[in-house]
């Protein structure tokens, strides 16, 4: 299932996974981001009317991936925001900074396709391959 | 990774200890379903949780058993009180997800001119879906605090049904040990928006019909007859108990780092039960748990209400009493027989339903002569069933049983089945009537998505894990 956007959306007998591949960790989380997104509010039209910074932190990379996204889950649902762009400005191993932007839902343009409970750690992936970066996490729905 | 299996029986799979394993797995299901299940990672993540530190008795799965993250869907697994561990994955993120059944005085006959209205109603009444919630209902910080303490009994005392209802609540609708000291703050702001929420997914809202009896004697202990009206709710603690879930995963992952636990698989991440990170969990999901009882116990009131209003009559003439509300997400504390030995075990039930036998001390004294009710829901096109707890299942799965149908299409393949199609159209003229605040939902949950949980239920009963009671027709779904 392509979404396009560097991003996969895979199948799970009862959730759904995000695949993604970059030249860079920074450029990987922000298309994994984009795929949480696509996830969550299908291709809804979405305008980058508000801007907020997310601030991660985790004990090591592939946990600072599952800790960016339910970042993101936690920010656009407490606020009831469609995320439009992630701008990554620092990324370590253990934290990360970003500027979000995105619109309030209206469910005139909006379509919510899944709620997501959390992103989960279940075969979830971080890696620098030969050919670039590759992540994969599992979302609970 | 191949996972060898060894057939024991028509309904009863084993599979043999190896490499890091430390206890064999046991799978309830039947050869057809064994055959899906391999095209699946279910019996890679059985394998899995049998690795865990302090395991007793096989790593198990129910019939329903499907792949789900960590711990499969559907598995049943305990853990000794001083060797074993608390694994967050083991419960999962929608901690004490659970069914509520409530019986009527109505009969399907009676209410079928006004089920559209019902229906109607039930879903202006109930919130459901994303960002829903009643306009009527706030909640402070230090009221949630005493939800998280007092589970139902919070939302009796607040008005929201009678004390009789606990009687038939599993743990008469609380868990203790919670301590709201042990929740995070996004946990309790999350919680704050959402009590007395139906949720999204495939939780639900069900009126019913009683289509089949298989037990004349339980059904009647249970207040159950052919035609009746009964009311299905399945949710459980929403926002709350996911960020709990997740709060404590990083608790863990940390934790297993600490005391040397080799995971093979992140989200099984896990402490020992004697350590302050597992006390804090199992303190923080009481908290969980009894959210999501006080949950379906606001939820019980507003349907009772709804009946009213629609229907003009009161509760006396309603009767729309709580048959039983089970767990089906949850670890638990429990004494149970092993090698002729009484121990004390964690269990930690993922997708499992406890299902005590018949005389256990803590079914309810009206039924303690049939066992624990054990409440099955299958998918919104075809049926649900009642069932009560086993000797067989004590013995042998720490009392537990399935939980639902499970899923065996991905919901892609669900969208894909469903093109061509107006589910909700299709069910209408099979007169079962949908209400859902978005069409994604309906598509996704269709029944073509579930095995049909007459053979989960079928293997259920074979191995003796489970007595059947009942079988519930769909009449009208509520869903997010």
């Amino acid at each position: 299932m392509t979404a396009g956007n560097g991003f996969r959306l895979l199948e799970h007998t009862a959730d759904m996974g995000i695949e993604a591949r970059a030249a860079s960790c920074r450029e990987l989380l922000e298309a994994m981001a984009k795929g949480l997104v696509a996830l969550i509010f299908g291709d809804s039209p979405v305008r980058a009317m508000i801007n907020t910074k997310l601030e991660v932190h985790a004990e090591d990379r592939v946990e600072l991936l599952v800790a960016w996204l339910n970042e993101i889950v936690y920010w656009s649902e407490s606020n009831n925001i469609v995320p439009a762009t992630f701008q990554i400005e620092a990324a370590g191993d253990d934290e990360l900074l970003a500027t979000v932007s995105g619109e309030p839902f209206d469910p005139e343009r909006h379509s919510l396709e899944h709620q997501v409970k959390s992103v989960t750690y279940h075969q979830v992936c971080l890696e620098e391959t030969a050919d670039g970066w590759y992540g994969r996490v599992y979302v609970d729905l | 990774m191949t996972v060898k299996t060894q057939q024991i029986d028509q309904c009863r799979w084993r599979i043999p200890r190896e490499g890091a394993m430390r206890t064999d797995g046991l799978i309830f299901a039947s050869p057809k379903m064994m055959e899906d299940l391999r095209r699946e990672q279910a019996l890679e993540q059985v394998c899995n949780v049998a690795t865990l530190p302090g395991i007793v008795g096989p790593s198990m799965a129910m019939p329903d058993i499907h792949w789900g993250y960590g711990f499969p869907i559907g598995g049943v697994a305990a853990y000794s009180v001083d060797e074993g561990v608390i694994s967050p994955g083991g419960v999962g993120y929608d901690i004490n997800c659970g069914v509520r059944l409530l019986r009527s005085n109505l009969t399907a006959e009676e209410i079928r001119p006004n089920l559209g209205r019902l229906a109607d109603a039930l879903f202006l009444n109930i919130p459901s879906g994303v960002g829903s919630h009643r306009s009527d209902f706030k909640l402070s910080v230090n009221t949630e605090k005493q939800v998280l303490l007092k589970g139902a009994g919070w939302a009796v005392q607040q008005g929201f049904g009678g004390t009789t209802d606990l009687e038939y609540i599993e743990g008469h609708g609380v868990i203790s040990g919670a301590d709201p000291e042990m929740v995070s703050e996004r946990a309790l702001e999350r919680g704050r928006a959402q009590l007395g929420t139906l949720g999204s997914g495939n939780h639900f809202l069900e009126i019913q019909q009683v289509e089949v009896i298989y037990d004349e004697e339980a059904a009647g202990v249970l207040g159950l007859h052919p035609g009746q009206i009964t009311v299905s709710i399945h949710t459980g603690s929403r926002g709350f108990g996911y960020q709990v879930c997740d709060d404590y995963l990083k608790v863990m992952l940390k934790a297993a780092r600490k005391y040397g636990i080799i995971l093979p698989d992140r989200q099984l991440c896990c402490a020992p039960l004697q350590s302050d990170e597992a006390r804090n969990y199992l303190a923080a999901m009481a908290c969980a748990a009894n959210f999501a009882f006080a949950n379906r116990q606001m939820i019980t009131a507003w349907v009772r209400e709804t009946f009213e209003q629609v229907l003009g009559k009161g509760p006396d003439e309603l009767r729309l009493g709580v048959i039983y509300d089970v767990c089906h997400n949850i670890a638990k504390w429990e004494d149970h027989t092993v090698s002729g030995k009484r121990r004390r075990l964690c269990v930690h039930r993922k997708g499992a339903t406890r299902a005590f036998p018949p005389g256990h001390a803590e079914i309810p004294a009206a039924y303690r002569k049939i066992g624990q009710p054990v409440l099955i829901p299958g998918d919104m096109g075809r049926y649900s069933y009642v069932l009560t707890g086993t000797a067989g299942a004590y013995s042998e799965t720490f009392g537990s049983t399935c939980h639902g149908a499970g899923r065996v299409m991905s919901r892609h393949a669900a969208k894909k089945a469903a093109r061509g199609h107006d589910i909700i159209g299709e069910l209408a003229a099979r007169g079962i009537l949908v209400r859902a605040a978005g069409r994604a939902t309906v598509v996704e949950e269709m029944s073509a998505a579930y095995k049909d949980v007459a053979d989960v239920v079928d293997v259920v009963q074979q191995a003796g894990i489970g007595h059947l009671v009942a079988r519930l027709k769909p009449m009208a779904v509520v869903k997010g």
